[in-house]
């Protein structure tokens, strides 16, 4: 007893004191988790080159869709059913066709995902503008889907793709649920998600992706931002390109041509 | 030592917590797993590693450039593969020996491949139509059949007989050369 501080309130001061010190301390250690973490281009950066695939790190790929060229004859999503064995009724690529009215009206069909042509459409109203929209996966760099992957199955490469490992796949269908484009399905034979890989198992060998080697009329067009005189770097530079869903703020790497918004 | 008894217990129990997911981690994550991310590094060498299946017109130009000589044709830019496809391999890569083994691969021109399966063609006038029917929403430049018994000139009709939307396209065009008419009409 002798040792108990005959002020009391001395005592309930320092204690104060201690437990404000102590309050900040924690505080500070609370706000750590705060830092952000770094930037895709910087994690790039970190990981070690693969001594494999020596150029993986010389290269960031991007897509590049003009709707002006577009004809809608399909040869795309036949290309990749063929190319990556999508089961019936399930598309990693397919064309939209818009039919737009004078009178405002929006009308969008996809066939089969265009991947049969499109049949003469009767629309009510006169249409007054009408384009094709190839869509695929935008592989974006801010990626809702593999953020929210349980057992980090899905991944983006330090290329730019983003793909999903089937082994480790658990087929829970949350990144299904992420996509803000619907690229992503459960593939009925395995029961694990799947999406365009953008042919990684071509460009990776120096190919192009199996839609763009079909696409007659050019509208499609794939290539490397890092390489100074690829076509996709000067089309993203030069012209007025847009993505889809921009206010998500998922910085998709599949830039638009003569989209439409209203 | 009475006093910090209590933060040694729950240093204890957070260590031993931390100690168990470290080797759950171990033992339950795949090899390669984080060996260049968040992700099993195995996968990236997979995914790479399967096979194509479209060459593209660059490989078919290898053997077949007479049939590419039409850069003023207006078929040019198609790809060869929107026609012509084989899911399976077309042709290998062969010896010169191996070749002459081979009956008549020399002597089509084959070069350095060998011919394992014959292409097939899509000449269906679906194919064509794919691309060719009128649609409102394709570009207004592309050249597009509005309607078929009209797109037949009228000194062609009575050679033609009946025509409708299923009409053979190749009757009259030449595919490869769809303005030169190369193709008598039956």
């Amino acid at each position: 007893m002798s040792q108990e501080p005959k002020n009391m309130k001395d005592k309930k001061k320092r204690n104060r004191r201690q437990f404000i010190q102590a309050a900040a301390a924690g505080a500070g250690a609370m706000f750590i988790t705060l830092i952000p973490k770094p930037s895709l281009g910087q994690r790039i950066h970190q990981i070690e080159p693969m001594d494999r695939v020596p150029d993986w790190m010389d290269h960031y790929y991007a897509f590049v869709i003009d709707t002006t060229k577009c004809i809608g004859c399909g040869n795309c999503a036949r290309a990749c059913k063929r190319e990556n064995d999508v089961p019936e009724g399930f598309f990693r690529n397919w064309v939209e066709r818009y039919q737009v009215t004078d009178t405002g009206h929006v009308y969008i069909d996809s066939p089969n995902g265009g991947a049969d042509g499109f049949p003469q459409s009767e629309v009510p109203g006169n249409v007054a503008k009408g384009f094709f929209v190839p869509k695929l996966c935008n592989h974006c760099r801010n990626t809702p889907c593999t953020q929210v992957c349980p057992v980090n199955a899905s991944y983006e490469t330090p290329q730019g793709v983003v793909l999903v490992d089937k082994k480790t796949c658990i087929g829970c269908g949350y990144c299904v649920q992420a996509c803000p484009y619907s690229t992503r399905y459960i593939d009925p034979r395995t029961h694990t998600a799947d999406k365009c890989t953008w042919c990684f198992h071509r460009v990776t060998k120096g190919l192009m992706p199996a839609c763009v080697t079909v696409c007659p009329s050019g509208a499609r067009v794939f290539g490397d931002v890092k390489k100074k005189d690829s076509k996709v770097k000067e089309i993203i530079d030069t012209k007025q390109v847009l993505t889809l869903k921009p206010e998500l703020n998922t910085e998709p790497f599949c830039f638009y041509i003569g989209l439409d918004k209203w | 030592m009475n006093k910090y008894s209590h933060l040694v217990r729950a240093f204890a129990v957070a260590g031993a917590a931390f100690l168990f997911l470290g080797i759950f981690q171990a033992v339950m994550a795949p090899d390669s797993f984080g060996q260049y991310g968040r992700f099993r590094g195995d996968h990236i060498l997979e995914a790479s590693s399967l096979p194509p299946l479209h060459s593209g017109t660059d490989a078919c130009l290898e053997c077949h450039e007479k049939e590419w000589e039409m850069e003023d044709a207006k078929h040019a830019n198609v790809p060869c593969e929107d026609c012509h496809f084989v899911p399976g391999p077309h042709a290998v890569k062969g010896s010169k020996d191996a070749q002459a083994d081979e009956s008549g691969a020399e002597k089509e021109g084959l070069g350095k491949y060998t011919r394992v399966e014959k292409m097939p063609v899509d000449s269906s006038g679906a194919s064509c139509r794919r691309c060719h029917m009128y649609l409102k929403s394709r570009p207004a430049g592309f050249p597009q059949i509005k309607n078929a018994e009209t797109h037949i000139k009228d000194g062609w009709k009575k050679q033609m007989g009946p025509v409708d939307v299923t009409t053979s396209c190749s009757r009259c065009h030449n595919s490869h050369f769809p303005k030169a008419f190369t193709k008598v009409a039956i």
